[in-house]
């Protein structure tokens, strides 16, 4: 042991040696090293910095990093340059013709070196600017930390002045840029600047600022509150103007610690020397955010400030911002006002494609299906294409195009046929905004609308296979603004509940030895329709019958499937339905002197389990509701000794209502699963989970028959 | 119903530039689509190679590949609504045909300033983003669409990198792979072209024009496909069509080439004066054992043939020539910094296979096993080692008649022993030289001195490598847990041999293994000490010491809970229970670097569940997932699953063994234990399992064992059921009922 103790020793000692002498080692670190190596200046992290994160790293077993302090300072700047609504005319007018993908190809190609070009159509700069510099300092409490700095920028939001500190030595970090191009399918002007930072030992404390300039400050009205991280205490400053009227809304506040106060100050940067009165809002303890699959959006859980901008005076000047939804509309319109919609590249086809439809609503359906299933959801949302919608001529052309731009063809092929359609903006359910405070972030979303028989029908081009008077649950009760020349309406998509989305089933079983013969005929409706068939017709054509085949016997060995009967699955009109047979083994288990039989192999929310410490809620994608009725034929001699326990829960959430009956020579087990609302939130998952286990018990359960 | 069309596009399209007159005759010919339900037809597909001569005896080769997807369901439409657009060869085009002939250019690139030998010039980060390659949406995408793609680039015969392409079956997923070619001979093409894709092919063809004095040789299979040889002008021309080649259907346990279209094909050098520089090659399709030895020996009494990599010992600069002494140097290096501590010569060997298996470059070699073999046989020879070269082919390969290039043979060494022979011919990483493996098993080996060329060769039998050399051994007790929140606690010891050591290894073993990190400490060059210290000063060596240790407790605590999660991703998907706690583990045999080549691998893990047991309504009845106790077994979907194409193969033959003893819960009795009690054997395997109550406890036992190497395809059923079988048990309950 000695031995083998002191030739660790002068292993280490060699090391050691290694390290003092600088020149001779090779440093693959990703920060400045130079101080350390000179041996010359003093470093922090010793035996107490250490203990002191061991003792954190106990306190936060999920963290590696612990945020001892952020400070947030925002500050606006009046644009005395902003020219209402002329600059956005002047500068749509220019480009007009504006084709994404071929400008973000012009752009790359006379592209700088030093700057990479974000976009080739940015939006205009706004009526105030809004400066937030951030200053950042944590420590790690674990070893082996790799913990990248990501700052995110775009063509309105630009980020700089970036500086960091390891151990109150400065670094030079090395930069990545890259972009955000996850997808095809979504593209926008994104990037990250990326710090590279590994930290191999606990306690290291780093700090960082940057500054953040947004060229119109209602692009930036949402500040979360939480970082990655725990925080022991954030600051937020907001500098408050007499200029700018504004509305701080605080959301999610519930649970935290904090004071608010107001301040005089002199700005950091400002160039006049006058004191500024800020509003500090001062956090202490703050949870970091999770990451969890199945989340309904940030907005929902997540404490935040959301800066509803009204409007701004100066020098005589008055710019509204976003006072109201007139504001917003105005802004819809103004950055759609330039297009031409254009008709005559499909007027003909348009014309030609609905020829032999008799009534208005097989016209509309006609149209309506035809982009669903010709034209491709693909967004460019770079610049002021996140707001304006593409030509409709070129969206036809293309055959793709984003929501506005499917939108606005379905509007324009519409009108074609001489049918009243306009233009919807509307927030999906993952916003958590309304128009009570108007802002960018309420609606992110286009849809088209259309009057039949004088009522208004939604169309969702995005919604592949979706049937017309359908609507996908992201929309279903929010509301949106239906244009109308300069005025607008706000209309309410219907809401449907539960029972829109039934998928039922009824099944006869008959025993056979130890064997079970089901016959079972299924049915889809709603979004349990709309999951089955975008599924299928997506699918490949060779490969449709075999997914379909081991979709209905659930990949079980002890199954077997034959007679599959099924509607036509690619017609969105009708309730599809799905019939087959079953010859099912190993759900019957033989006793001595009786039978231990299973009917239910569908055990929808078994071995449901969510993290106890979950703080946000859980988004189930829509309400559902599973109707299933069984019918098992006895046999003449046979006698029910015991059936599983009936489960009956309900409440404002969800029912769950299972239980078996004998009804003459038969047991008629009858399933009712139902989610009233497409969440559950965080405060229930306890109890949901407690509940699911009822009906696994439940599952378990064996019918005893004599 | 046949459908002919003739597109009068054509017509327009072929003053194109950068067209061969191959090409465009190609492309201007009719197509032939019979295929009814399929998403995509490719209707053309050409891979046209143009070999010139290139400086004194070096050839440029200049590749286009060019094929037309015809988009027949919506399907097809999303899948090919973006494509990758590249700027990273020679030149890229991409086209879009529609119905009526109207052809729309989505996108060309041609770099004119491509270099002969490929890309060969430093990138940095910059340039690398903007190469980045980038997915562009199709315009106008519909049904009926053909999608027109087509790249092309050049590399060279000299002995300098270049580039290869490789297409995945024929979509869209072309990634680069650098070869670099370090052996100084130069390279031919040698082809095993695997004729179907993911898609019907309605006619493809393989074009290559060649100087005169090259050749191509090929061997058919599976079909009557073959190339046309013409000549004209200096130049001979071969040409291979390909017509109405249904879509490749994936089976398992299957080796694809064997039953499926293939063509073999190989360009050989005939000129004589340029002979010595093309020395990887066969002259004749048909090969002799003579040719293989003569190829072996040539390789080995080359003085020249020391591979590059072992530079990285520093015991040569980069800049120097490889030579017989530096490789010398090497392996004086080697002994003395490695070896100390193995106990025979045969560990000593496997310490270089160990070292050698790990270059990257080594792998990325053409012919790499050969470099390996020659290395290996040149330490035998230091160690006094007895060994003969040997020559060999896998199972799946086909037999010794069928090969027509050296690229075919698996290079190593066979060395007989007083114990158990060796046969060493595996360079993968994970790998040692006392393995056997099932995919040679039973093959025929040539083995040769390699010193001596009056010494004749011999055949041998690779071992029949049988199913209890490859034995799992799982014993699991497993009792109820005294944590409230978990039903049973397991201790689960594990024993494993041959493949099988391999069989987990996703999870729980890999180089990355910390103790094999730390002696020597940088061995892989993983971990750099240095690193850890960069930005610390301490006021005393003691307290650096101590810091030192910390970090080295700490480094172990980082694997231990880096296994801890692949232990828990190996145990969830073995058992597939709801939930499970590792209390802890140890690893107490490790039979992957073995000291004693007699070593199994063996661990020991503890652990807690819920699921083992479920809990019902009905108080007086527990279900238990009995079944799952045989862990997770192989899932074959029944879906006609009776319709095979191929014989069956099976390399890895292997026996498991699980031991279970369950405590039965306390006033509970087993209603239908003698379900569990079962016998299955067929031609393709063993399964049995044996239940009964011993001292109050569920003693639940199983034996599976995979026992033939081949089946007819007839006989395919077998395997089925054999899976299907063992597949069924584990879905198997035992109910147990309060007494």
């Amino acid at each position: 042991m000695k031995v083998k103790h002191l030739k660790s020793s002068l292993y280490f000692l060699t090391l050691f040696l290694l390290a003092c002498s600088g020149p001779r080692i090779h440093i693959p670190s990703a920060y400045e090293t130079k101080a350390v190596f000179q041996g010359e200046e003093e470093i922090n992290v010793g035996p107490n910095n250490i203990s002191e994160a061991g003792d954190l790293a106990e306190e936060f077993p999920e963290e590696s990093i612990i945020n001892d302090r952020i400070k947030v300072t925002v500050d606006f700047t009046f644009n005395d340059k902003y020219d209402s609504s002329l600059y956005y005319k002047q500068y749509i007018s220019e480009n007009k013709k504006a084709d994404s993908l071929a400008k973000i190809e012009k752009a790359k190609k006379s592209k700088s070196k030093s700057k990479p070009e974000l976009t080739e159509h940015p939006i205009p700069d706004g009526q105030v600017f809004m400066t937030s510099t951030y200053e950042y300092e944590y420590k790690t409490i674990r070893d082996f930390v790799e913990e990248p700095i990501v700052l995110h920028y775009n063509s309105m939001v630009s980020v700089n002045k970036f500086y960091a500190k390891i151990d109150n030595n400065s670094a030079n970090l090395k930069k990545r840029d890259e972009s955000n191009d996850g997808y095809m399918y979504f593209k926008t002007d994104s990037r990250y600047k990326i710090y590279d930072l590994n930290l191999p030992v606990r306690g290291t404390e780093v700090s960082y600022e940057y500054t953040e300039e947004c060229r119109d400050a209602k692009f930036n009205s949402v500040m979360y509150i939480p970082d990655d991280h725990f925080t022991q205490k954030k600051i937020i400053k907001i500098a408050l103007h007499d200029y700018l009227k504004f509305e701080i809304i605080e959301k999610n506040f519930e649970g935290l610690i904090y004071t608010k106060d107001t301040v005089l100050e002199y700005p950091k940067t400002a160039a006049n020397k006058e004191k500024i009165k800020y509003l500090v809002y001062t956090f202490k303890r703050l949870k970091g955010f999770q990451n969890y699959e199945s989340d309904r959006g940030p907005s929902y859980n997540y404490p935040m400030l959301y800066f509803q901008f009204k409007s701004a005076s100066k020098n005589g000047r008055t710019h509204q911002i976003l006072n109201n939804t007139d504001d917003l509309y105005r802004w819809y319109r103004l950055v759609s006002s330039n297009l031409t919609n254009d008709t005559s590249v499909f007027a003909q086809f348009t014309k030609n494609l609905v020829k032999d439809k008799k009534s208005d609503e097989d016209k509309i359906k006609t149209v309506f299906y035809w982009i669903q299933d010709n034209i491709r959801y693909i967004a460019f949302e770079d610049g002021i294409a996140g707001f304006r919608p593409d030509e409709c001529a070129d969206v036809f052309r293309k055959r793709y195009g984003d929501c506005k731009g499917m939108a606005n063809l379905t509007k324009n092929m519409l009108k074609v046929l001489g049918y009243d359609a306009r233009m919807v903006w509307i927030g999906t359910k993952h916003q958590n905004f309304s128009y009570d405070a108007p802002g960018m972030p309420v609606d992110n979303h286009a849809i088209c609308a259309v009057k039949l028989n004088g009522k208004f029908v939604f169309l969702d081009g995005t919604e592949n296979y979706i049937a017309m008077y359908d609507y996908a649950n992201r929309i279903q009760g929010r509301k949106c603004i239906v244009e109308n020349g300069e005025n607008y309406t706000i209309e309410t998509i219907p809401e449907w509940g539960y029972e829109h989305n039934e998928a039922s089933s009824i099944e006869t079983i008959n025993i056979n030895g130890l064997m079970l013969n089901s016959h079972i005929k299924k049915t889809y409706k709603g979004e349990s329709k709309l999951d089955l068939i975008r599924g299928f017709n997506y699918l490949e054509t060779e490969s449709k019958s075999e997914v379909l085949h081991n979709y209905l016997k659930n990949n079980n060995i002890n199954f077997k499937i034959s007679n599959i009967v099924s509607s036509d699955l690619g017609n969105r009109d009708i309730v599809p339905e799905i019939s087959y047979d079953l010859n099912i083994q190993n759900q019957i288990i033989k006793g001595k002197d009786k039978l231990y039989v299973s009917i239910e192999w569908e055990r929808d929310f078994d071995g449901v389990w969510f993290d106890s410490s979950r703080r946000v809620d859980f988004d189930l994608g829509h309400k559902n509701f599973v109707n299933k009725v069984v019918t098992l034929n006895l046999n003449k001699d046979q006698k029910v000794i015991y059936l599983p326990s009936a489960v009956n829960i309900d409440n404002e959430y969800y029912t769950f209502k299972l239980e078996m009956k004998i009804v003459g020579n038969t047991i008629v087990y009858t399933k009712t699963i139902i989610n009233k609302k497409d969440y559950l939130p965080s405060s229930l998952l306890k109890t949901f989970m407690n509940d699911c286990k009822q009906i696994s018990a439940f599952y378990n359960s064996y019918i005893e028959i004599q | 119903m046949k459908k002919i069309f003739l597109f009068p596009f054509l017509l327009f399209s072929i003053c194109i530039m950068g067209q061969s007159q191959f090409e465009k005759t190609y492309f201007s010919q009719a197509f032939n689509d019979t295929f009814e339900n399929e998403s995509v037809v490719i209707v053309r597909m050409m891979d046209e190679s143009t070999y010139t001569n290139y400086g004194i005896d070096d050839y440029k080769v200049n590749v286009v590949f060019r094929a037309q997807y015809l988009l027949k369901d919506i399907s097809a439409i999303s899948n090919f609504s973006t494509l990758l657009k590249n700027n990273d060869l020679k030149r890229y085009e991409l086209k879009q045909i529609k119905p009526n002939g109207k052809v729309n250019t989505i996108y060309e690139y041609f770099d004119k300033n491509y270099p002969d030998d490929g890309y060969d010039k430093p990138e940095n980060q910059e340039e690398d983003e903007e190469k980045k390659k980038e997915e562009i949406p199709l315009e106008g995408l519909e049904i009926g669409d053909i999608i027109d793609y087509k790249y092309e680039y050049t590399f060279t015969t000299k002995s300098k990198d270049f580039r290869k392409i490789s297409i995945n079956n024929g979509k869209f997923d072309h990634s680069i792979i650098e070869i670099i070619n370090h052996n100084r001979n130069k390279y031919l093409i040698f082809k095993n072209k695997f004729v179907e894709e993911s898609y019907p092919i309605a006619n493809s063809v393989t074009y290559i024009s060649v100087p005169s004095e090259l050749k191509l040789i090929q061997k058919s299979f599976n079909c009557g496909y073959k190339f046309i040889e013409k000549s004209n002008a200096g130049k001979t021309t071969y040409e291979c069509n390909f017509d109405l080649v249904k879509a490749f259907k994936s089976e398992d346990f299957s080796y694809n080439y064997l039953h499926h279209p293939v063509v073999k094909y190989a360009l050989i050098q005939t000129d004589n004066s340029k002979k010595p520089n093309f020395s990887y090659q066969f002259e004749d399709p048909n090969v002799s054992e003579e040719d293989i030895v003569s190829l072996g020996r040539k390789f080995y009494q080359n003085k020249n043939y020391i591979p590059k990599f072992l530079y990285y010992l520093n015991t040569q600069k980069s800049s120097e020539a490889y030579t017989e002494v530096s490789l010398n140097k090497f392996f004086s290096a080697f002994l003395s910094t490695f070896t100390k501590n193995d106990k025979d010569k045969y560990s000593k060997l496997n310490k270089l296979h160990e070292y050698l298996v790990n270059e990257d470059e080594l792998n990325q070699m053409p012919y790499g096993d050969m470099a390996y073999t020659v290395v290996m046989a040149r330490f035998c020879d230091k160690l006094g080692i007895k060994y003969k070269m040997m020559a060999s082919l896998n199972r799946y390969d086909g037999p010794w008649a069928d090969i027509i290039s050296p690229y075919e043979i698996t290079w190593g060494l066979y060395i007989p022993r007083k114990e158990k022979d060796l046969y060493v011919n595996s360079y993968t990483k994970e790998s040692n030289i006392y393995q056997r493996f099932g995919s040679y098993s039973g093959t025929d080996l040539i083995v040769f001195d390699p010193k001596d060329n009056t010494k004749p060769s011999e055949k041998i039998k690779y071992p029949m490598v049988s199913a209890s050399e490859n034995l799992y051994i799982q014993n699991s007790e497993i009792t109820k847990s005294d944590d409230k929140e978990y039903d049973y606690t397991f201790v689960n010891t594990y024993s494993m041999s041959g493949s099988q050591k391999d069989a987990i290894s996703d999870y729980i073993r890999s180089q990355f293994d910390y103790e094999r990190l730390r002696t020597p400490y940088n061995f892989f060059g993983l971990v750099n000490y240095s690193d850890l210290y960069n930005f610390k000063e301490f006021s005393s060596n003691e307290e650096w010491f101590e810091e030192a240790n910390r970090i080295d407790s700490s480094y172990r605590l980082y694997f231990k809970d880096y296994y801890k999660g692949r232990m828990l991703a190996f145990l969830y998907n073995e058992y597939q229970f709801s939930d499970i706690s590792i209390d802890s583990m140890r690893i107490f045999e490790d039979g992957n670097y073995p000291d004693d080549e007699s070593k199994d691998y063996g661990f020991k893990v503890v652990f807690k569940t819920k699921g083992l047991i479920e809990k019902s309504s009905n108080e007086s009845i527990l279900v238990l997932n009995l079944g799952k106790l045989m862990t997770e077994q192989y899932q074959l979907s029944d879906y006609k699953v009776e319709e095979r194409i191929s014989d069956v193969y099976n390399s890895n033959l292997k026996e498991i063994h699980w031991n279970n003893s369950i405590d039965i819960p306390e006033g509970y009795e087993c209603i239908n234990l003698d379900d569990f009690n079962f016998t299955f054997e067929n031609a393709a395997g063993i399964f049995k399992t044996t239940a009964t109550i011993e001292d109050g406890k569920i003693v639940f036992k199983i034996e599976k064992t995979y026992k033939t190497h081949y089946l007819p395809k007839e006989n395919w059923m077998d395997m089925v059921n054999f899976l299907h079988t063992a597949e069924k048990v584990f879905m198997k309950k035992l109910i147990l009922k309060k007494k």
